[in-house]
């Protein structure tokens, strides 16, 4: 007789026994609780909490939110390709990747929320808001993209096979699902918008001129670069959770041409990202930079961040993992696909980095010094909320819906 | 059929929709704004009458005029007063927060004996006995931060009569005697690690004159004064007389080093010139100079009380010594004084403060702060001219305090208060009919002679106001008095191969914010900062920004260390520390 | 960006200043007399260099020269009130920064600001400050506020106004006088009134007949980080060479200085 927690099941898959699914999420659960209490210090004490300053007034929670929102970027992008690219090999990956989507947002939402100093006044953007400014931009799309993400989340969560029971889900559930490539078009028109304007963030910065890039119109070039980074990146993170997910679970879960089919298209794009940053960065160095009053190479000779970060960005985590994942053969071998998927993960992420923490770490006036900053437990433990909450959220998800199509079929 | 639990979901989801055409969420929304605007423990300012009142500051010896801003008669705000001819309408940082100090932490609230509160009547009664019980050969002393008020006078009647009693000074009190310094007209001063640009005389005065001067400043730290200067004579400490003797055989045509011929041929092409500072180093110059007595150099004034500097005074004789603090701590040496109090002497400290010498003290008596009671100050320093003017008070005084003028007029049984004391010393600056008034609240000046009555001229100080004398005509031109060291240079040993030297001083009692805004913007390092010369770091092991243990005789701290290539080498550059011999190492 | 109108009837002023570096000896009283105008609250002990509140901030720089050659000199920053493409401004997202057309000072609103410090990281002069923690004063020192102005909460973004609560005391004297304009002198910072060595010079920088104008064109002013190109107001003097270069170029030091 299948107990009450089978029946919660997608059918026709195996899952862990209810003990040890317990023991799985119970250290994930610790973790949410300690990182919450880190996160209630800062909005209860304040953000003296964290190690944040005058100087870094932006650090750990920033980049690693741009970071999240860019590997979440796979849920727009799998679902810009799948219902308006008719891609359909990605439906077997959809479903996972917007249940990512929705974590890495809201997570990020969460984490915002505690980083501004004062939370209860979020909604005065929406009341006052500057048309001039990139993070009036990013607060409206992002907040637009959190609801899609969390209306196409709904249909997966009225799949569940409890949930199919009641006839009026069922309803609501297939009405939706005719909704979805207008939601995956409004997801991507989004998802531009806001990817840019995460970019366009540090390159209107005239005050950094490291940061600060000529683009076009009103955006600068950073507004493009994040958006096919992104791009780029959302792929290569489903990959790589995918394979990490079917590790953990012991189970096949997408057919065998899946992941090299996500690692080609993240190639593709991580291709034509790296071209357009080098030229970016090429023109930042004879034009941009100068015509500030700044020699590019000023910037690198500040320790610790020598030239040696470029190279690693563009290069190391850039061109090499784009080359690889454009060659079949390497693409046919897992531990090369996932090992390339992760530097394109860390790519992005140290571009992000570059972004927000060194480009705040140089001095602008001319009698300043270069400056460090390290965060406290407080600020790495509202992170580790985040990520425990995205664990705990995915492996509920995992359990008891079908994030996986494939896998009924794999697992015969 | 009841009411199922879709009724429930769908009476929800309903009633939530509506919801939102309804006012109340906005109006929740809004109120949740107006909540964050009034967060609770944020003060709201006190709105009420807003006034202008006058006063004179007594935080130093450069005794500014001072418009304060009053809502509801508590100051907010301090300003100088325009046309005031010593402060020239400015404040020191300390001044422009005065009105902080009433509030700052660490006030003796009551009098204390050996630490216990007691009334003041036994202070008085047990004070009084112990001078009383004074045999041959032991004094009573009273140390007097500012000798020349009408308070000294009070304290060298009481004094006169005791059978074996004296008037004294801390070693750096009256550094010019009865002299003033015409500053107008001076046009190069070599000064000996005076503190020019740092605090020294009235700023607003220095400033004004500051592009009239070559300014050569002789001495180990590189000092706020030494960065601005416009030479900087770095001086190994304990070199001052040597380098003083250099420049006066230069002065005089001898031969002399390279430096001190430069400096000699400055003081010589842009004169009148001065020294100042440095013990008897700049006595010298001076004399050579011919700069006492002659416009641009130091001139005579007619209100000299010199008073016995307590350095000068037989060790082991004073029995009971009553100390007025001074109003910035740091010219009071301990180690000077204890060492001239006889055996089971009694110390009688007259201070706002438990921390300076009250820590030191048999009996404390509490004193009111600047702003909180009826002060005077006396002639500012570097005044070429004798001055008085009186520092009303803006504020209530707080119980349990008293003068340290009143106490002494109790222990000599005189039942006159100190306003009194004051009220005579204008009558008296009345019939003698000399001098100018400068009043703050119009910036005019009356001549004294043009009051109708002693009374119209009190009446006019208690508004704010200055009195400055007429200059005289003297032809004195005998040698300053020798200046005194409170701490005079330290030179190395063996075992102290460094010199701990002092670029500032250790912040007087002040305002918290002082403190704060220094600290944030680094203007002035803290007095755990220990700068060296890299070479002389990295001879001793140490890491710039590291951590390292400074040995000093009878003390040592811990210290972080900051490598700066302008400090001298040899030497250990901190901030409010006694000058001493001092070892480091890294910690 | 929100833009108010231009109050009828006046010609509007672009108020600047210049600052003698020359003159300034660093003592730090303009930074006393702005925190005292402008109700800034001591911070606690756990306030650093760099989460300290100074809306005044006297920087030292050095001729770079070691012992026994090194000279200082001071330089005092304030929001340097950006003209063009106020970077601060543009970047607010809930407008809470407004660029006033008759005066040309940036006015930063605490009760709008979210706390999101994104004009922080647009501020080349660091010239902005976030209350890290709540305002505390020692017992008692709360009677000492400026009922002008308004103290602010944590979490958010506080500058440099030119002192504002004064612009409308001065407003208020001219009106009871009669006068719709101000003349040279009556409005003045609290931190240009306190210099002791009248360093500092305030004044509309759009009459030509002023002080603060005529200095400004002088040959021997200069403005910081003017490559910038946000037209900053604050006009920085000196006839020393060495002081003009390490206030307008970086230094080539390549380690954590």
């Amino acid at each position: 007789m299948p107990d009450v927690d089978t029946q919660r099941m997608p059918r026709g898959v195996r899952r862990s026994s209810p003990r040890q699914f317990l023991l799985w999420i119970l250290p994930w659960c610790a973790l949410l609780a300690f990182g919450l209490y880190g996160a209630g210090l800062c909005l209860v004490k304040g953000l003296n909490q964290t190690n944040m300053d005058n100087r870094f007034a932006f650090g750990l929670w920033i980049f690693l939110d741009l970071t999240v929102i860019a590997l979440g970027a796979g849920a727009f992008f799998t679902g810009f390709l799948l219902y308006i690219f008719k891609k359909n090999e990605l439906k077997a990956v959809i479903n996972s990747a917007v249940v990512i989507g929705f974590i890495c947002y809201s997570g990020a939402v969460a984490a915002l929320l505690v980083d501004v100093g004062q939370p209860l006044r979020f909604w005065f953007t929406f009341w006052h808001p500057n048309v001039h400014s990139m993070l009036t931009e990013v607060t409206f799309c992002i907040s637009c993209y959190l609801t899609v993400l969390f209306i196409e989340y709904i249909p997966i969560l009225l799949k569940n096979r409890k949930m199919r029971q009641v006839p009026s889900f069922l309803v609501f559930e297939f009405e939706l699902h005719k909704l979805m490539p207008v939601l995956a078009g409004v997801g991507t028109f989004l998802s531009f918008f806001h990817q840019g304007s995460l970019g366009g963030l540090y390159g209107v910065l005239r005050a950094r001129p490291f940061a600060f890039r000529e683009g076009f119109a009103i955006w600068p070039s950073t507004f493009f670069l994040f958006i096919l980074s992104a791009a780029a990146a959302g792929p290569a993170f489903i990959l790589l959770t995918t394979w990490l997910v079917s590790k953990i679970s012991r189970k096949p879960l997408v057919r065998p041409e899946v992941l090299p089919l996500l690692g080609r298209i993240s190639g593709i794009l991580l291709l034509a990202y790296i071209l357009l940053k080098a030229i970016d960065t090429l023109v930042w160095i004879n034009s941009t930079s100068p015509a500030r009053g700044f020699a590019a190479h000023q910037f690198y000779a500040w320790k610790p961040f020598g030239a040696w970060i470029l190279f690693v960005e563009i290069v190391a985590f850039g061109l090499l993992p784009a080359l690889i994942l454009l060659r079949r053969r390497l693409r046919q071998s897992t531990p090369w696909l996932v090992s390339a998927a992760g530097l394109v993960c860390l790519g992005i992420a140290t571009n992000r980095f570059v972004l927000t923490i060194q480009t705040l770490a140089l001095p602008t006036l001319p009698f300043d010094r270069f400056l460090t900053y390290l965060p406290s437990w407080q600020e790495t433990a509202t992170f580790l909320a985040v990520a425990a909450y995205g664990v705990l959220v995915y492996s509920l998800s995992f359990r008891y819906l079908t994030l996986f199509p494939q896998e009924k079929d794999l697992s015969c | 059929m009841g009411f199922t639990r879709r009724d429930l979901l769908r009476f929800s989801g309903g009633s939530a929709a509506g919801l939102l055409l309804t006012p109340v969420p906005w109006t929740l929304l809004h109120d949740t704004a107006v909540l964050t605007e009034n967060w609770p423990g944020v003060p709201r300012p006190r709105h009420g009458e807003i006034a202008t009142r006058y006063t004179t500051c007594t935080l130093c010896a450069a005794g500014c005029g001072v418009r304060a801003r009053c809502v509801e008669g508590q100051p907010v705000s301090l300003a100088g007063v325009a046309g005031h001819p010593g402060s020239r309408g400015a404040l020191c940082p300390a001044g422009l927060a005065g009105h902080h100090l009433t509030f700052c932490r660490g006030r003796a609230t009551e009098p204390l004996a050996k630490g216990k509160p007691v009334g003041i009547d036994h202070a008085l009664a047990s004070v009084s006995a112990a001078i009383a019980e004074c045999g041959s050969g032991e004094s009573v002393a009273i140390l007097d931060a500012r000798p020349g008020r009408a308070a000294s006078l009070v304290y060298r009647r009481f004094l006169a009569g005791l059978p074996k009693a004296v008037h004294c000074a801390p070693p750096d009190a009256q550094p010019y005697g009865g002299f003033g310094i015409d500053l107008e007209n001076t046009r190069a001063i070599l000064s000996f690690g005076a503190r020019v640009l740092d605090g020294w005389l009235s700023p607003g005065r220095v400033l004004a004159n500051r592009s009239c001067f070559q300014l050569i400043q002789a001495e180990a730290a590189y000092s706020r004064t030494a960065s601005l200067a416009d030479v900087w004579v770095p001086l190994p400490p304990g070199g001052e007389e040597t380098f003083a003797a250099a420049v006066a055989r230069a002065l005089q045509g001898d031969d002399a080093d390279a430096q001190a011929a430069h400096v000699a041929r400055i003081l010589l092409h842009n004169q009148p010139a001065i020294a100042i500072g440095g013990g008897a180093a700049a006595a010298r110059i001076n004399q050579i100079l011919g700069s006492v007595g002659r416009p641009g150099g130091f001139l005579p004034r007619r209100d000299f009380m010199p008073a016995t500097n307590i350095a000068a005074l037989p060790d082991h004789s004073i029995r009971v010594l009553l100390i007025e603090e001074p109003a910035a701590n740091d010219s009071l040496p301990w180690d000077v004084v204890a060492r001239k109090l006889a055996q089971n002497p009694m110390v009688v400290a007259l201070t706002p403060w438990l921390d300076g010498c009250a820590q030191h003290a048999d009996y404390v008596i509490p004193a009111p702060v600047y702003l909180e009671s009826l002060d005077e100050a006396p002639t500012p320093e570097g005044c070429t001219v004798a001055g008085f003017s009186l520092s009303p008070a803006l504020l209530p005084t707080p119980p349990k305090l008293m003068a340290p003028a009143e106490f002494i007029l109790r222990l000599a049984h005189d039942p006159s208060a100190y306003s009194e004391i004051l009220k005579q010393r204008v009558a008296a600056i009345k019939k003698e009919a000399r001098g100018t008034i400068f009043t703050y609240a119009d910036a005019k000046s009356t001549r004294v002679a043009d009051f109708a009555s002693a009374d119209d001229l009190w009446k006019a100080m208690l508004g704010g106001a200055a009195w400055f004398d007429d200059p005289i005509r003297s032809s004195r031109t005998e040698s300053l008095p020798r200046a005194g060291w409170s701490n005079p240079p330290a030179v190395p040993s063996p075992e102290y191969p460094l010199v701990l030297i002092s670029a500032d001083s250790p912040p007087p009692h002040g305002s918290p914010l002082m403190s704060k805004l220094y600290r944030e913007s680094g203007l002035r390092r803290s007095a755990i900062a220990a700068a060296v010369h890299p070479e002389t770091g990295r001879a001793h092991g140490l890491a710039d920004g590291g951590r390292a243990i400074v040995k000093i005789p009878g003390d040592s701290f811990t210290a972080q260390v900051i490598f700066d290539a302008a400090v001298m080498p040899g030497v250990i550059q901190s901030a409010g520390r006694a000058s001493s011999p001092a070892s480091i190492r890294r910690a | 960006m929100n833009t108010t109108s231009s109050r009828p009837g006046t010609k509007p002023a672009r108020y600047g200043m210049a600052v003698d570096l020359d003159r300034c000896t660093g003592c730090g009283a303009c930074m006393i007399a702005c925190a005292v105008e402008n109700n800034v609250a001591p911070a606690g002990p756990d306030a650093t260099p760099r989460t300290g509140i100074t809306w005044m901030r006297v920087y030292q720089i050095s001729n770079g020269a070691p012992f026994p050659d090194s000279r200082a000199a001071f330089v005092p920053i304030l929001c340097q009130q950006c003209g063009k493409d106020t970077p601060c401004a543009a970047v607010c997202p809930q407008e809470a920064v407004e660029v006033d057309p008759a005066t040309g000072i940036v006015d930063q609103m605490p009760q709008r600001c979210l706390g999101c410090r994104y004009c922080m990281t647009a501020c080349p002069y660091h010239a902005r400050y976030f209350n890290w923690w709540d305002p505390r004063w020692p017992p008692g020192m709360e009677k000492t506020l400026n009922p002008d102005v308004a103290p602010r909460m944590r979490g958010v973004v506080e500058k440099c106004n030119f002192c504002h609560g004064r612009l409308h005391a001065a407003r208020d004297r001219a009106a009871a006088a009669g006068r719709r304009e101000l003349l040279p002198g009556e409005y003045v910072p609290a931190c240009v009134e306190a210099c002791p060595a009248g360093a500092m010079v305030f004044g509309d920088l759009d009459d030509a007949a002023s002080e603060v104008a005529r200095l400004a064109r002088d040959g021997h002013s200069f403005r910081i980080l003017e490559r910038l190109g946000t037209e900053p107001k604050i006009y920085y003097r000196t006839a020393r060479p060495w002081v003009r270069q390490a206030a307008t170029q970086q230094r080539k030091e390549t380690a954590n200085a």
